[in-house]
């Protein structure tokens, strides 16, 4: 019994051993995925964040924020010039946020200059256009703008 | 009997006479009073000094996770006259550095935009990063700011630089200290003090020389408006009676405040100090009204002779003077000796002594060109304006640093050209907001002028391509295939021949390809097939001034334009298609804080925003895998665009490079438009380079976003048509206008795809297309 014990145990051993081995060699012993036989597709170069592996917000773009709140802040107080240069400031931090851009379009809509209002709102539009938040906020902003 | 009443008489006319006499005097003197007095009225009661407007840099933002340069982020906090100090900052101007800890202590910010109060902060940083950021309690603050760099001052023709107090704002130790010192009986005499006279006369007397004059503050005032400085009693007269006169027409503060504006405290390099205003900033760092008693009575002791008693100069002799001032104050009882004694056992402390030269000539020379349409140089040189600029003076010393090391670099490469007159520009904006952070128009102000970064005239070479290729995108795509090979084109009856640079190379280019390799014979067959006409239309939206014509050579920027303004149109491609227009001034503001002019960012449309960042994709193709992939290997793994250029026996090198946050554009040529033996990519680029390395804190790390309206195929590279999955040998991803993608399937690798095979677009074939966001 103990015999057969012994040998079924070395059996399972081997066998255990023989799998790891195939399964450390595997990459090179089996034969290579369908699509690796496919010509890899070459791609532009990589223009956004991805290219080096960046993830979240940047730093730029905390920072932006931060100046976006005393933005507001400022819109709220009726101390328009103010606002606008801080956001000014936003929009070179994080060129692609939107939301800067909306508050520059409120502000210019406020100081009545329906002209860089307008543009300002093309350009929030651009980026926040496919946001169901902002899609209705962008509307009436264009419709308060056109109709002082 | 008759001599008696003879010499009555003759007494009397004499008496008559001399009193006739003394009438007329006193008449005279009466009317030459009058005539003083509107002398005096029209002098003072109109504009009293000729204030040199000032020119200020930006801000300076910084918050966490900030790249920064500490290199020129120390050179930033001297150039804004912060004292470097061994232990923890005590008062405003002062900073410490621990290893990546700074300790500042900021003074106040006060700009038209916004004012903070001086306070206490600490950087902590690691490597080139800012960490964090924490206020006195510890606090984390999300952002900081450094205030307004003073970078230029618009001086009339005798230098003087005041900063104007009102009496009501000085603390009361200067205004003893100067009576003190001074004219203790100020507020006792009529303008003439007889007992100072008498003193003075007789130590005169004592030492048979004028070693005193006995002048009070107000005879001191009128010697310096009205009168020359030399010594004769005729002089000295005319003083009394100014002083009595000014003394009839104004009160006695009026006299002082007017007074402690105007002495003169010394000079720095060749401008005069003058005011207390201007010295308690020039040598203490601090407003007036900030002046501490010690500080105060060094100052005071300074009127009699400012570079004898100058801190900066001598310390030691101001210091004792110092003393002598704050002795004259207990004398005078005004103070106690007790706070004599503690303010003359002080260290004599200064702000360290910083000379009014002009930072970034180029940048100031443009400003005060756009700044002519606005005011005069009278005007400026007196008014006593603050202007606020977009400068970034760390921006400015990398690009002045690169420059002038990439031009000493290509000598040494190239020996023939020293003393050839190598010359170089540089700008760099923010493309988003106009912004004109630096700039450099050549290589050293002092042996020229000339701005080349917005008076030059010259040929763009390549870098003219990408406006081209713009307007190709209304009829091709980035996967259109055009002819490389040589080719005649007929201009004006005359024939002309372009050629590439590099003479083998493919006979069928894509666009794509085409740009990133700055292939002529590509870009002119392209040109010609778009229309030139068309091109040329596409090409002024982006604000070029120059003439152009619809040449084919127009395709490989054979027409001169000013570097500005390429600058400026690159930056359409980097902003979404918004060209953006350069600002360098921000506000104006009046000597009292009114603001009296603002210039904000201002865009316009030129592409759409799908168009722009197909240029971008395909300007990125230029450094991964084109003629600036020289960049990737020194280190540059963030998304850039660029383009090189040369121009027709290396005449001219350019380089043009941007990220989301900032557009750098590098001229190096010469004036007489010799060849400089170097491509582009050889003499521009390093120093493009060079400074995009250095000024990370004006790169927050954006990346560019793809704006709807761009779809992504595979296409094959050979072809630019649609890849036939499973035959195409070399496919790839390209970005497309969602209204002008490629419907054909490749033919040069067997036309459509099998039937019931993977399409282009579907997902398990060979290929994976990502999706259009």
């Amino acid at each position: 019994m103990t015999r057969i014990r012994t040998v079924l145990l070395l059996a399972a051993v081997t066998l255990l051993g023989a799998c790891t081995q195939s399964y450390v060699e595997g990459q090179l012993a089996w034969p290579p995925p369908e699509t690796a036989q496919a010509p890899a597709t070459a791609k532009p170069p990589l223009m956004d964040n991805a290219a080096r592996g960046a993830s979240g917000p940047s730093p730029g773009a905390t920072a932006s924020l931060n100046l976006r709140r005393q933005a507001v802040g400022l819109i709220a107080d009726g101390r328009l010039e103010e606002a606008i240069r801080i956001l000014e400031r936003a929009v070179n931090l994080a060129p692609s946020d939107g939301v800067n851009y909306y508050y520059l379009a409120e502000a210019w809509r406020r100081k009545g200059n329906t002209a860089r209002a307008l543009e300002f709102n093309r350009l929030a539009q651009l980026y926040l256009g496919d946001s169901p938040d902002w899609r209705s906020s962008l509307k009436n902003q264009r419709r308060a703008i056109a109709s002082p | 009997m008759k001599a008696k009443p003879r010499a009555a008489s003759r007494g009397r006319r004499w008496m008559l006479g001399s009193a006739a006499l003394l009438l007329a005097a006193v008449l005279a003197t009466a009317l030459y009073c009058g005539y003083l007095a509107i002398h005096i009225k029209a002098r003072f009661d109109g504009r009293r000094w000729r204030i040199p407007s000032q020119v200020y840099s930006d801000t300076t933002l910084l918050y966490p996770g900030q790249r920064i340069n500490r290199r020129l982020l120390r050179d930033k906090l001297s150039g804004l006259g912060y004292r470097r100090v061994d232990h923890r900052p005590r008062r405003s101007g002062e900073f410490q550095q621990v290893g990546g800890q700074w300790r500042l202590f900021l003074r106040e910010l006060k700009t038209p935009a916004e004012h903070r109060a001086a306070m206490r902060a600490d950087l902590h940083l690691r490597g080139n990063r800012v960490v964090s950021i924490t206020d006195a309690a510890g606090r984390a603050l999300p952002l900081l700011e450094l205030e307004p760099e003073r970078v230029m001052l618009f001086f009339g023709p005798r230098r003087e630089q005041r900063l104007l107090v009102s009496i009501d704002q000085l603390p009361d130790h200067l205004v003893k200290a100067v009576l003190a010192i001074e004219d203790s009986r100020f507020y006792t005499h009529h303008g003439v003090d007889p007992r100072g006279l008498a003193r003075a006369l007789l130590a005169n007397l004592r030492h048979g020389a004028v070693r005193q004059g006995g002048s009070t503050i107000t005879q001191q005032l009128a010697k310096n408006y009205f009168l020359t400085p030399e010594r004769t009693l005729g002089r000295k007269f005319r003083e009394m009676l100014i002083a009595l006169t000014m003394e009839r027409l104004y009160d006695k503060n009026e006299i002082l405040e007017i007074y402690l504006n105007e002495i003169y405290f010394g000079r720095n390099g060749s401008v005069s100090v003058n005011g207390v205003g201007e010295a308690a900033r020039y040598y203490f760092g601090k407003p007036a009204a900030k002046l501490s008693l010690d500080e105060s009575a060094t100052l005071a002791g300074m009127i009699r002779a400012p570079n004898i008693y100058s801190p900066y100069l001598h310390p030691d002799r101001a210091r004792r003077r110092r003393n002598v001032v704050l002795r004259a104050m207990v004398r005078k009882g005004w103070l106690s000796p007790d706070r004599a004694r503690r303010a003359a056992s002080r260290p004599m402390h200064t702000a360290g002594s910083k000379r009014y030269h002009r930072k970034a000539p180029y940048f100031m020379d443009y400003l005060a060109g756009q700044l002519a349409d606005l005011y005069s140089p009278e005007a400026l040189s007196s008014l006593g304006l603050s202007i606020y600029t977009t400068l970034d003076t760390q921006v400015q010393a990398a690009a002045e640093e690169a420059l002038s090391r990439g031009l000493a670099r290509l000598e040494q490469r190239h020996p023939r050209l020293k003393g050839k007159g190598l010359q170089g520009a540089v700008i760099v904006m923010q493309p988003r907001t106009g912004s004109v952070l630096a700039m450099v128009g050549g290589r050293d102000y002092r042996r020229s002028q000339f701005n080349r970064a917005t008076r030059a005239l010259r040929q763009p070479g390549s870098t003219f391509k990408p406006f081209v290729y713009a307007a190709a995108l209304d009829r091709f795509t980035p996967a259109s295939v055009f002819a490389n090979t040589p080719t005649a084109y007929t201009v004006e009856g005359k024939t002309w021949r372009p050629r590439n640079f590099h003479a083998h190379g493919p006979p069928r280019l894509r666009m794509r390809e085409a740009l990133a390799r700055s292939a002529n014979l590509a870009t002119v067959d392209m040109a010609v097939k778009t229309g030139l006409e068309h091109v040329v239309e596409t090409v002024r939206k982006f604000g070029f001034s120059t003439p152009l014509k619809p040449y084919p050579s127009l395709a490989l920027g054979a027409f001169e334009v000013i570097p500005l303004e390429l600058a400026r149109a690159y930056s359409a491609f980097a902003a979404d298609g918004r060209l953006a227009f350069p600002l360098s001034v921000k506000e104006i503001v009046d000597e009292r804080g009114k603001v009296l002019k603002q210039r904000y960012m201002t865009v316009e449309t030129v592409i759409s925003a799908a168009k722009a960042y197909l240029m971008t994709s395909m300007l990125g193709s230029v450094v991964a895998e084109g003629t600036a992939r020289g960049l990737r290997s020194v280190g540059f793994d963030f998304p850039v665009a660029a383009k090189t250029g040369t121009t027709n026996g290396y005449r001219d090198a350019w380089f043009v490079g941007y990220t989301p946050d900032i557009l750098i554009l590098v001229w190096v040529g010469r004036d007489d438009g010799g060849s400089i033996g170097a491509t582009g990519a050889q003499a521009a680029m390093p120093i493009w380079a060079d400074i995009a390395r250095a000024i990370g804190h004006q790169m927050p790390g954006n990346g560019f976003r793809r704006p709807p309206g761009v779809v992504t195929r595979v296409i094959c590279s050979q072809s630019g048509q649609l890849a036939v999955p499973g035959r195409c040998p070399r496919p790839m991803e390209e970005v497309f206008l969602e209204n002008r993608v490629p419907t054909q399937y490749c033919t040069l690798h067997g036309g459509p795809p099998p039937a019931g095979g993977p399409g282009n677009k579907r997902r398990g074939s060979g290929f994976i297309t990502p999706e259009m966001k």
